[in-house]
């Protein structure tokens, strides 16, 4: 559908940004002339206050949103199915205490977590932005990897492979695992869509993504100023975070995430 | 779990909140590059012993576990320390900027509480109506977008583009130096209009999906049929039968929100200026103001947990199923 697409073009626009883009997206070309220059057949989408070009900052700032969503998603993913499966496989006051610690986790507003990293770190690269990101957002996925297995532990065929005295990490890997794939895969898209909302919203603050580096965020963050003068410069980048995050959601919905929470979440949540 | 044992956990887990986040601040202050040494001394000012002597005179050189110890007092005492930028107590600026916060998005609350009660019971009751369909739609176009797009969507439209509104901050210095107690009362007001209006609107949209699914639950219900062939008038048909069911749910959700009261519209305070708690924060993130970081953590989540609390216990008494089903 239209969504799949939609991820699919700007998939496509980040992995190839080095070859598709027209210019560097770091290049001030002519400070003098080409100031907030409107789409041109020479620059697609005009140019920016410092005179670059916008179609190359666009698509290497989705190379660099979509490496901090995915990586972010993915070290949230591992972390919390980790955390929930071992949950799940332990005595019950190990299970008590660390589902315990992930209420408590979740009791955090992740805003104050995601600052006090920010500010323990200084300048962040988007790698390490990421694996923040990552480390502060896996606790839902821990949560539903814990139900899911618990609610799986109590069916037949995971009895037949302990009587038949298979170990707990061979029933989990073997037997658990491919039942976990569908919500897994739904809550991951959907985590996709919010942790790439979160790091635009981050980088328009100024504490994301740090400039020169483009990020949808801070071209936004860059535009402010002249919304009224140049106002494609902030509408371009919103609307290419609207629609990617859009999509991402809508995947998510499709591939069966039945949860209440559909919307990309906003960073206090 | 019985009535008891729920209070019970539900005060453990807060008190662990509680705890946890004084000790993540204070590891924050301890972990963070530039001890509260560098605050105050000059570029290249001592020499090592000096600076060894005024660890040591405040405590600084102790083993971690003592100065956790000193920490927690001082907290106990109110004392959150001294911003690294100006030398104000952060306890003074946390407090100022969380009022003027509380401005912003208790107003926000209650204008989406009303907007997002309103479309979704529209939604929910006649949900075939051009109306319900078209604000059903916007709605759900808001809810999709990240808050700056929003923010900065209205920035545009209510305040550049009309020149109704002031383009941001909280009050015209002028006003407020020569004006009446009203005037300033009422500039406030104005400069409040459209940030508010954007909290509204964003968090309305969810309270919106969540009243329009309850409501649709209930419209369907064998109990609802009843009473229409009891006879019962549509409005109090509405009233009474269809949204009581909802209550829960919708109240759920609000008690959701209500993190982000303390917290701080942040994007939503720097877009539009407003000197409040997000402001304070961005501003000293982007500074490396450890000590104001770190005490604004401590309040705003204690504030929320304590209201969470406050509200999930509340809810709970309120809410009659529940009181029957609890063992």
């Amino acid at each position: 559908m239209a969504a799949l697409l939609t991820m699919s073009l700007v998939g496509i626009g980040a992995i190839g940004a080095p070859w598709l883009a027209p210019y560097d997206p770091t290049a001030q070309l002519d400070l003098l002339t080409l100031k907030n220059q409107t789409p041109s057949w020479r620059h697609w989408l005009g140019t920016d206050a410092f005179a670059r070009d916008v179609l190359s900052r666009v698509l290497f700032g989705a190379r660099t949103s979509l490496w901090v969503a995915t990586l972010s998603t993915a070290i949230a993913m591992i972390t919390g199915a980790a955390w929930g499966a071992l949950a799940a496989s332990v005595s019950p006051r190990w299970t008590h205490t660390m589902m315990g610690a992930v209420d408590v986790l979740r009791s955090i507003p992740r805003l104050l977590l995601l600052l006090g990293a920010i500010v323990a770190f200084g300048v962040m690269s988007p790698t390490l932005l990421a694996v923040v990101l990552g480390l502060t957002s896996w606790t839902s996925i821990s949560r539903l990897v814990f139900t899911k297995i618990r609610e799986l532990d109590t069916r037949a065929f995971v009895e037949a492979a302990r009587a038949l005295g298979l170990s707990r990490p061979v029933i989990l890997r073997r037997h658990l695992a491919p039942h976990l794939l569908a919500p897994l895969g739904a809550a991951g898209t959907l985590l996709l869509a919010d942790l790439l909302a979160i790091e635009s919203g981050l980088s328009f603050l100024g504490l994301g993504v740090k400039a020169p580096m483009p990020s949808w965020g801070n071209m936004v963050q860059d535009a402010v100023p002249f919304l009224q003068s140049a106002g494609w410069l902030a509408a371009i980048p919103c609307l290419l975070i609207m629609a990617t995050v859009g999509s991402a959601s809508a995947v998510a919905t499709h591939v069966g995430a039945g949860s209440h929470a559909l919307a990309p979440a906003s960073i206090y949540s | 779990m019985t009535g008891g044992w729920r209070v019970g956990y539900r005060l453990g887990h807060a008190c662990a909140v509680i705890a946890t986040t004084l000790i993540l601040s204070f590891a924050l202050l301890h972990a963070a590059p530039g001890d509260a040494l560098a605050a105050d001394t000059a570029q290249g000012g001592r020499s090592p012993a000096a600076r060894a002597e005024i660890r040591r005179q405040r405590g600084l050189d102790q083993p971690f576990a003592v100065q956790l110890a000193h920490y927690l007092g001082r907290i106990g005492h109110g004392d959150l320390g001294r911003s690294y930028t100006d030398q104000r107590s952060v306890r003074v600026a946390v407090m100022e900027a969380l009022t003027r916060t509380l401005l912003l998005t208790g107003t926000g609350l209650l204008g989406a509480i009303a907007c997002g009660l309103l479309v979704g019971i529209l939604q929910g009751w006649r949900s075939d109506w051009w109306l319900s369909r078209a604000l059903g739609a916007a709605l759900t176009a808001v809810y999709a977008m990240p808050e700056f797009v929003l923010a900065l969507l209205l920035l545009s439209v209510l305040a550049y583009g009309t020149g109704w509104f002031p383009m941001g901050g909280m009050y015209d210095p002028l006003i407020w130096v020569t004006g009446t107690p009203m005037e300033r009362l009422l500039d406030t007001g104005h400069h409040l209009v459209v940030p508010a209006v954007t909290l509204a609107l964003g968090w309305g949209a969810a309270v919106s999906r969540h009243q329009r699914v309850a409501l649709l639950e209930t419209v369907g219900a064998d109990f609802m049929r009843t009473a229409v062939a009891k006879g019962v008038s549509p409005f109090r048909l509405l009233l009474r039968h269809g949204l009581r069911p909802s209550l829960p749910t919708v109240a759920a959700v609000i008690g959701l929100m209500l993190p982000v009261l303390a917290g701080g519209a942040v994007v939503v305070e720097m877009v539009f200026g407003w000197p409040g708690m997000g402001s304070l924060l961005v501003r000293a993130t982007a500074a490396r103001d450890v000590p104001m970081v770190g005490g604004a953590m401590v309040v705003i989540t204690t504030a929320v947990t304590l209201s969470s609390l406050a509200i999930d216990l509340a809810l709970h008494r309120l809410d009659p199923r529940q009181r029957v089903h609890a063992r």
